[in-house]
């Protein structure tokens, strides 16, 4: 895709999701953290703490942890790098349009068409340098995507609109910085060509004789004469974030703190959105790689930070971990837009809760069937007249105004009706109820109100076997 | 002196005229002149108010004038835990919208409570049905705490337990004998202790039954369930 493009580098994105006990991101925590890539044998990132302590990037394990014995050493995993970079993209996408990932740890920003929207290329630059203010990070820019890639690894860590500038630059660049595998660049030593100098003052004929395509198209690509695809990125609604903890957490209550982390990007992602979330999952990374489900609802719908964490905070209280947790990610996966609530402004007192913030409290203690209302069901059966429904279900239909017809009704109504033991006198009329004759539970009874010698007055019925039952008091 | 004095009031045995104007103002009348009479205006509009009775009397019955009149400012009712099911005809016989009726349901004494207070500190809810016994000191300040902060009546169920004396706006006794209802105002804030005070306050078709006792007893002339057969 022609265009000037830039490629940005990312240096430690794995360190970036590491949070430790206290809430306290590994760029700013005072306990060494490294990440040790395996494959190599040597530490691949390190946070300031780990570079006082005089670690070097490159250097092998044994020298690292005879240098620092309270190391904490985490090992390089590419699909938590590539996790992080889609979590950048996210924020990126706000600010510019055509993005295109290179996992794990690189971005191709298209830049000449965004300058429509930006004054110039510097303010345009700075918006989103602003975003990536917390990363580490080598950039470049280029009218070649490949060639702002070669660039980028040389830290050449400029933007310019000029063409001359970038190819000045990249004929100093080492062939060590370009896509080429080491068996082309060994070839290429061999007849004399050790700079990107050398590169493109030969012939292209002269190359072409003796390299295959691929090389060719390559080096076109660097000059800027051809130009690559790339899939730009679409963005997903929804929010999957992942930290990994630096202690094995045994007590739930310990898990709010790195829980805050990821709320508060959440909290950035759904209010750039101006989304909210009603449920959240935590997935907890258990040791031996099981996993722990903890579901976090909302009746309201939050995206503030302090409003999930209460929510969090009372239900913590209800979760049993079932092993020692080493990582969280956080999903939200079915996002709304904020409607916004037309309160009266005047009526009552003002509160900072609504209804609906209280009720999502009650329900983090006691569980979603902890609140419930109830309906009127159109049937005279005592027993189906009364309807649970629970607010998270939203099923709540049209109330129905009309008063019942009949006089006294029991405040206190029995699930099943209780056999009647006590001496009891009877003071009203019967009132017949005959219904349900079409289903499993006919109902055919004699209500009569009665009272005992207590004073406690009992909606006491008579069967068809003649037996007598209470079913209801009048508190 | 004055110690003495702050001592007195913060054991609410001694209250200031200047108070008592204010009290007596925010008042909802139960409808029951008698009652009204004796509480000087009727039911505290927020705070605790303990009813000591056994269940089924028609305790709740005598507040609920007072919920519907509540429930005008828009707010919420919340009910905790009842030990039997409320039933919503009951209610909406009573001119309460249910819509804005929730019910809690809990098992646990702790979390009734807790929830209670989450309820009434909100300031969303209008009144908060609760029923418990053996409230402790403590719980019962903390509830009456909540109740003032949230502008919230408290209606406390209490049935068959030795009501022990707590700092609560009003606290009464209720038995019934036939259609008559004793109350004994164990205390309220602002006025006196009243003892054995009766009144007719009954069911409305038993009502009607009383009146018409003059008349002599009609014959059984109800028909059996399937008398046919």
């Amino acid at each position: 895709m022609q265009g000037l493009w830039v490629y940005v580098r990312f240096k430690a994105l794995q360190l970036g999701t590491i949070v430790d006990s206290d809430g306290i991101a590994a760029q700013h925590t005072a306990n060494p953290i490294a990440i040790y890539d395996a494959l190599n044998n040597q530490l691949c990132q390190l946070n300031p703490a780990a570079l006082n302590q005089g670690l070097k990037i490159g250097m092998g394990l044994a020298a690292a942890s005879a240098l620092c014995a309270e190391l904490t050493i985490i090992e390089y995993d590419a699909d938590k790098e590539s996790q992080q970079l889609l979590a950048i993209v996210q924020q990126l996408y706000g600010v510019t349009a055509d993005i295109s990932l290179d996992k794990p740890d690189g971005l191709y920003l298209r830049i000449d068409n965004m300058l429509r929207l930006y004054a110039d290329i510097d303010s345009y630059w700075h918006t989103v340098q602003t975003l990536l203010s917390e990363f580490h990070y080598d950039y470049a820019s280029a009218y070649s995507i490949s060639a702002a890639k070669v660039l980028a690894r040389a830290r050449y860590n400029r933007i310019s609109l000029e063409q001359r500038n970038w190819q000045q630059a990249l004929r100093r660049c080492r062939l060590s910085h370009s896509a080429l595998t080491e068996k082309q660049v060994t070839a290429l030593q061999r007849v004399g060509i050790s700079s990107f100098d050398d590169l493109f003052t030969q012939p292209l004929s002269a190359i072409a004789a003796r390299f295959d395509g691929p090389m060719l198209r390559y080096l076109s690509e660097l000059k800027g004469e051809r130009f690559e695809q790339l899939t730009l990125y679409r963005p997903a609604q929804q929010f999957i974030r992942y930290s990994e903890l630096l202690y094995e957490i045994t007590l739930a209550e310990r898990l709010l703190k790195p829980l805050e982390h990821l709320l508060q990007m959440l909290e950035r992602y759904l209010i750039q959105r101006a989304l909210v979330a009603f449920d959240l999952t935590v997935e907890l990374h258990l040791r031996d790689k099981q996993q722990q489900q903890w579901q976090l609802h909302s009746a309201q719908g939050e995206n503030r930070t302090q409003a999930w964490l209460t929510i969090a905070g009372v239900s913590v209280e209800r979760l049993t971990l079932e092993a020692p947790v080493q990582g969280l990610t956080l999903k939200a996966q079915q996002l709304s837009h904020v409607v916004a609530a037309n309160d009266d402004l005047f009526a009552g007192k003002q509160t900072q809760m609504t209804t609906l913030q209280l009720i999502s409290r009650l329900q983090a203690k006691m569980g979603k069937q902890g609140v419930y209302q109830l309906q009127m069901a159109h049937d005279h059966r005592p027993e189906q007249l009364n309807q649970v429904v629970y607010p998270a279900d939203g099923q709540w239909s049209a109330s129905q105004k009309a008063p019942p017809v009949f006089s006294d009704r029991p405040s206190l109504l029995l699930k099943e009706p209780i056999p009647l033991t006590q001496a009891s006198k009877v003071l009203t009329p019967p009132e017949r109820i005959i219904a349900g004759w079409w289903s499993d539970s006919p109902c055919e009874r004699d209500y009569f109100i009665a009272q005992n010698d207590e004073g406690q007055y009992l909606w006491v019925f008579r069967d068809h076997h003649n037996q007598w039952y209470i079913h209801g008091y009048f508190a | 002196m004055s110690a003495l004095i702050t001592h007195l009031k913060n054991k609410q045995l001694v209250w200031q005229a200047s108070q008592q104007a204010q009290t007596a103002a925010a008042k909802i009348a139960t409808g029951v002149a008698e009652l009204d009479q004796a509480l000087n205006g009727g039911f505290p509009k927020q705070g605790v108010v303990r009813i000591n009775s056994v269940m089924g009397i028609g305790e709740l019955k005598l507040c609920m004038p007072i919920i519907q009149q509540r429930q005008q400012d828009k707010r919420q009712l919340f009910v905790m835990a009842p030990p039997v099911q409320i039933n919503a005809e009951m209610l909406i016989a009573h001119d309460i919208a249910i819509e804005q009726v929730f019910f809690v349901a809990n098992d646990d004494k702790a979390n009734q409570l807790w929830a209670c207070e989450q309820c009434l500190k909100s300031g969303l809810c209008h009144t908060v049905l609760l029923w418990q016994s053996k409230l402790s000191l403590t719980q019962a300040k903390r509830l009456q705490v909540a109740a003032e902060q949230g502008d919230c009546l408290l209606l406390l169920f209490e049935y068959n337990s030795v009501a022990q004396p707590l700092p609560i706006s009003l606290s009464m006794n209720l038995s019934r004998e036939q259609d008559v209802l004793h109350i004994n105002i164990a205390k309220q804030r602002g006025g006196w202790p009243v003892s054995d005070l009766t009144v007719k306050h009954t069911l409305n078709s038993i009502r009607q039954r009383y009146q018409t006792v003059a008349q002599p007893h009609t014959k059984n002339n109800i028909v059996a369930l399937h008398a046919q057969r």
